[in-house]
């Protein structure tokens, strides 16, 4: 009986050998995976999580063809909450610096490029994308590089960008008298200067006085880096590349915050805009016409107003037109600022090099207009403005022309404290609660306890 | 009123009449207690009953009139249901099995410790008895925000992290002073005669503990009951910090995702779903109150 | 009797060890954590650089700081005021009275309805606030109005307190509701029949049988709610934002902000947790002075079975 048993123990263990090793023999090939973590949080913006995915397939259509026995598996993440929590899931990641939790590579905003590679969470790009440079990289815009560049080296890719405008209401102007051509004609005025922050004030003005709106100008109740624009448009600056510190204009900063001012004492703007919650700005601009201007719009408005408001692009041509932030003094310039998001690899990873061919097939012509015409973005590289879907979305086309005077957020890591402490202060000034000089103390204070002596003040 | 005090005084003190007459007096203002009460109750709950309306008619509206007023009458908001809004998104089903599973995890955390804890505490002497009582107050102010980066440490060297577990062990642990005050409190309401008798009867501790005792504090174990299921049910931001992997995702975490950054919104899919997320609270809530509310009636007086 | 003893302890000892334990592991243990990080300038690279006391002095040098202060005691203590203790205990009082003359249906319709907006996704009941409070003419509010003819106005920024005590109000009078509601409900019935048959309408019982009996429910929803108060900043964050410059910025609104809030999140959790320690010292104080003044002691009566 024993012999028995064992004989037929040697029996199962054989049978499972062979089997193991048959199987170990089918499966010669290796599959490498890569991991990705894109932000979202908006949904039209998935492509920036399916264009990894598309190119590792594209990849490995070519590790067939050649005969290798390698294949590539791309796990793409697109995370639909917020900012915040997308970062604290990074920051929280990379402290602990395990390659098998950080992915291989992220996809986020460019200002926390400074952050996240002076904590040293990213691998430096340089020498990564050299090799695809003549091919694919010389093709972006040159001054995309600039907002992924951080301390001397290049730390991103860039995936996203968009535009910045004010709105204007044409049913207004039309109602004020002004005909089709001096519509049309707007862009270009504002665009040489012929059209300055105070023609702006004089247009709301007489929209007020017509009575043919109730907000003459409202703008972004919420945080953000678009009050930068006024800055540059009254001839300020707020960052300093060659020394890496962030520049406090006080001339600057006070024409600013006194231009908010002024609209709420004279009735353009309601005195409590920060406190307005997005939806009744949206709406005021786009659908009812409440509103004469919108003065830090955005490009993607434009899709979400379509998708969310249930109005078609033909009510928003007919209703809406826009132009750059214009200038505000002789020292100024139109501007409008682009929040770029890139491709970034991660320090800690095991593939870097594979990554970077990764990131250099998404970033193909097509995939990249893939995703600006769903999230209704603008072009990375100058042959996407060749290519004929990208060409087919007139509103592209047009918002494009935008780019050649695109300024960005400081490439400093305390760049966004001073973007809210801006956005504080602009509250303060139209709810009367400071002077504009006192605002400017007041930024100045909280950018002290932000930046230490990382600040020029001018 | 003039009228009925006149009345009482032709009447003799303690004939039928007067009896009748109080009667009458009581039962106005009775009618009067009751109207006031009822208006009190409908104009309070106002603001509730409308806001919660209008979310009601957005889930079944078509678009919306200035942004705002439903019109037009659809299901289509309902979609959700079987459609995700993007590939992107973790499967509805799954994500609401591991909101309950958080929800009932925690509840039955809390009734299983916080129960037997508050009984020791109200029952019993031992040393240190007050100071752990006056310690779990204390903890309540620390806002659970601020913790997130040290729970994130302790889960990691527990081995927690990532997991459903972990979560509503954390909720648990935090909610837990709460839970041993409020049954503190109902058990230091049943009369010790009661028990007593128990006791005397030859029934040990722990049976006059379950057969006497806790029937009498059933309302309390509700009242912690829905408070937990509430609290498990709405959790976010553990969740949303703790857990990588989207399947693990609870149905707060869903709903967020729907809103964005609040720029935008579509009223219709957030009412939806909303709804969606508040339907098994509700449903719990009317099942303990149901049955767990019963008090028994009888003992000795205390 | 050594035996008994320690029996009795062993009991006690079992019975207390889960919650011992899970609240240890979960919140003894973090909140010491979160203490000691007060004491660094940690920020999102989470390195423990101990730098002593400068975050408490960096406090003192705050100049919105003060602001934030009052702001908060005028926050925690009116919401507990009109709502959470008193709107609370006249709902559970209104409940219980249609639970017993007109049944249970109504009376939980009442309560299911009070409860409602507690466990609504925080996010969903302030996008029901923001349309009531829509400083357009489509919110509700100013939607009524301007029938009547009337300017929509800003209500937000105009009645910022205001709002923030009504909408965390109504959510914090579900808690004591339930609580208070239970409590009533288990005064025993012979209470309420001796009361009766003394001749004592439904106010007079409430005023001489309920509310001494549940003494306790109430004084320990004024304590832990005005905790609770202290430490909520949520709601204000999603409906006022802080408020038209910093007028609803609570304080732990405020230590939210410095961690994870403003357009670009600052990460400066060493001083966010030295603001956060500070609220717990303020609300120890709370703590001690509500225990002296309801002379908790006192209610926590003689225990009824001594180990030895």
């Amino acid at each position: 009986m024993r012999t028995m048993k064992r004989l037929t123990w040697l029996a199962v263990l054989a049978a499972a050998a062979l089997l193991l090793g048959l199987s170990v023999g089918a499966a010669a090939q290796e599959v490498i995976t890569i991991r990705a973590w894109t932000v979202g949080p908006d949904t039209p913006a998935f492509y920036r999580a399916e264009n990894l995915v598309t190119a590792g397939e594209r990849l490995n259509q070519i590790l067939e063809a050649v005969g290798a026995d390698v294949r590539v598996e791309v796990d793409a993440d697109f995370w639909t909450d917020d900012w915040d929590s997308f970062r604290r899931r990074v920051i929280l990641a990379s402290e602990e610096g395990n390659p098998d939790v950080v992915p291989d590579i992220l996809v986020s905003s460019h200002l926390d490029i400074p952050v996240w590679a002076s904590s040293g969470w990213l691998a430096p790009l340089d020498d990564l994308i050299a090799p695809y440079w003549e091919s694919t990289y010389e093709d972006f815009f040159p001054h995309l590089w600039e907002s992924v560049t951080f301390d001397g080296k290049v730390w991103g890719v860039p995936q996203d960008i968009e535009v910045r405008m004010v709105f204007y209401r044409k049913d207004h102007l039309r109602a004020l008298g002004w005909t089709e051509e001096e519509i049309a004609d707007l862009p270009r005025k504002v665009e040489e200067k012929e059209f300055l922050l105070a023609d702006l004030v004089e247009l709301a003005k007489q929209m007020r006085d017509a009575g043919l709106v109730e907000y003459p100008i409202v703008h972004r109740p919420t945080s953000g880096p678009d009050f930068f624009q006024f800055v540059v448009a009254y001839g300020g600056e707020y960052y300093d590349p060659a020394t890496n510190k962030l520049v406090i204009d006080r001339a600057a900063l006070e024409d600013t915050l006194a231009f908010f001012a002024n609209n709420v004492k004279e009735g353009l703007t309601p005195d409590g805009m920060t406190t307005w919650p997005w939806p009744p700005v949206h709406r005021a601009i786009a659908i009812e016409g409440t509103a004469g201007m919108q003065i830090t719009g955005g490009m993607w408005f434009w899709a979400e107003w379509q998708r969310d408001f249930g109005i078609t692009e033909e009510e928003l041509w007919e209703n809406l037109t826009w132009t750059l932030i214009p200038a505000g003094n002789e020292k100024g310039r139109p501007n409008q600022l682009g929040h770029p998001l890139a491709y970034m690899i991660t320090a800690p990873s095991r593939h870097k090099e594979l990554s970077a061919l990764l990131i250099t097939l998404a970033s193909s012509v097509d995939l990249n207009t893939r995703h600006a015409l769903e999230a209704a973005k603008l072009a990375i590289r100058r042959s996407q403005t060749a290519f004929p879907r990208f060409l087919e979305s007139e509103y592209l086309a047009e918002a494009a022309k935008l780019v050649p005077h695109q300024i960005f957020s400081a490439g400093h890591p305390a760049s966004g404290r001073y973007a809210t402490a801006l956005h504080e202060a602009v509250g303060a000034v139209e709810t009367g609660a400071l002077t504009p000089a006192q605002a400017v103390d007041l930024i100045i204070q909280r950018m002290r306890q932000a930046a230490g002596d990382d600040l020029i003040i001018k | 009123m003039a009228q009925v005090k006149t009345e009482l005084q032709q009447v003799p003190r303690f004939s039928t009449e007067r009896l009748r007459v109080e009667a009458k007096r009581e039962k106005r203002k009775e009618r009067t207690l009751t109207f006031f009460i009822y208006a009190f109750l409908i104009v309070a709950s106002l603001p509730i009953i409308l806001g919660y309306g209008w979310l009601l008619l957005n889930s079944f509206s078509d678009t919306l009139a200035y942004g705002v007023l439903p019109k037009g009458w659809t299901i289509k908001n309902f979609r959700f249901l079987w459609e995700l809004p993007s590939r992107y998104y973790p499967d509805l089903w799954r994500t609401a099995w591991n909101t309950l599973v958080l929800a009932v995890g925690m509840t039955v955390i809390m009734i299983l410790v916080a129960t037997p804890a508050a009984y020791v505490i109200s029952r019993m002497k031992f040393p240190g008895r007050s100071m752990m009582l006056a310690m779990t107050l204390i903890l309540h102010s620390f806002p659970g925000v601020t913790l997130l980066i040290s729970l994130y440490y302790v889960l990691r060297s527990l081995n927690l992290l990532n997991s459903i577990t972990g979560v509503f062990l954390v909720k648990a642990g935090l909610m837990l002073p709460l839970g041993i005050w409020i049954m503190k409190g109902f058990f230091d309401n049943v009369s010790w005669d009661v028990e007593m008798s128990g006791l005397v009867d030859g029934a040990s501790r722990l049976q006059t503990l379950y057969k006497i005792v806790l029937p009498q504090v059933k309302p309390g174990i509700a009242a912690m009951a829905i408070f937990s299921f509430i609290n498990g049910w709405s959790e976010y931001i553990y969740v949303i910090t703790f857990i990588q992997k989207k399947e693990s995702w609870t149905l707060s975490s869903y709903v967020n995702s729907i809103i964005g950054d609040f720029q935008f919104i579509d009223y219709g899919l957030l009412s939806a779903t909303a709804l969606f997320y508040i339907l098994p609270v509700l449903l719990f809530f009317i099942f303990t109150q149901k049955y767990l509310m019963t008090v028994t009636v009888g003992g000795t007086k205390g | 009797m050594k035996n008994v003893k320690r029996r009795g302890y062993g009991m006690i000892f079992l019975l207390l060890l889960p919650a011992f334990l899970i609240i240890l592991a979960f919140y003894v243990v973090p909140a010491i954590l979160t203490g000691t990080m007060s004491l660094t300038n940690m920020d999102h690279r989470l390195s423990w650089n101990f730098v002593g006391l400068q975050n408490y002095k960096q406090m003192l040098q705050d100049a919105i700081l003060s602001r934030v202060f009052w702001n908060t005691i005028v926050y925690v203590f009116g919401t507990l005021l009109c709502f959470n203790v008193t709107f609370g205990l006249l709902l559970a009082l209104a409940t219980s009275y249609v639970a017993e003359r007109q049944g249970e249906r109504t009376s939980m319709f009442f309560r299911a309805l009070w409860l409602l907006p507690r466990f609504t996704p925080p996010i969903v009941y302030g996008v029901i606030w923001l349309w009531i409070l829509d400083p357009t003419r489509n919110g509700l509010l100013n939607g009524i109005l301007s029938l009547f003819g009337k300017k929509p106005v800003s209500w937000i920024s105009q009645y910022p307190v205001q709002v923030i005590v009504l909408t965390n109000g109504i959510i914090g009078a579900s808690f004591g509701m339930i609580l208070f509601y239970s409590a009533i409900t288990s005064i025993s019935r012979e209470y309420n029949w001796a009361a009766a048959v003394d001749g004592a309408g439904w106010l007079q019982r409430i005023r001489y049988v309920t509310l001494p009996l549940i003494r306790w429910p109430l004084m320990f929803v004024t304590a832990y709610q005005t905790l609770s108060l202290l430490t909520s900043y949520e709601y204000i964050l999603i409906i006022t934002g802080g408020g038209p410059f910093y007028r609803t910025t609570v304080w732990s609104l405020y230590a939210y902000n410095e961690a994870f809030g403003g357009y670009y999140a600052s990460y400066r959790f060493g001083y966010a947790t030295a603001l956060t320690l500070v609220l717990v010292l303020i609300s120890m104080v709370a703590s001690i002075i509500y225990w002296r003044v309801f002379r908790f002691r006192e209610m926590m009566s003689e225990p009824k079975i001594e180990v030895v």
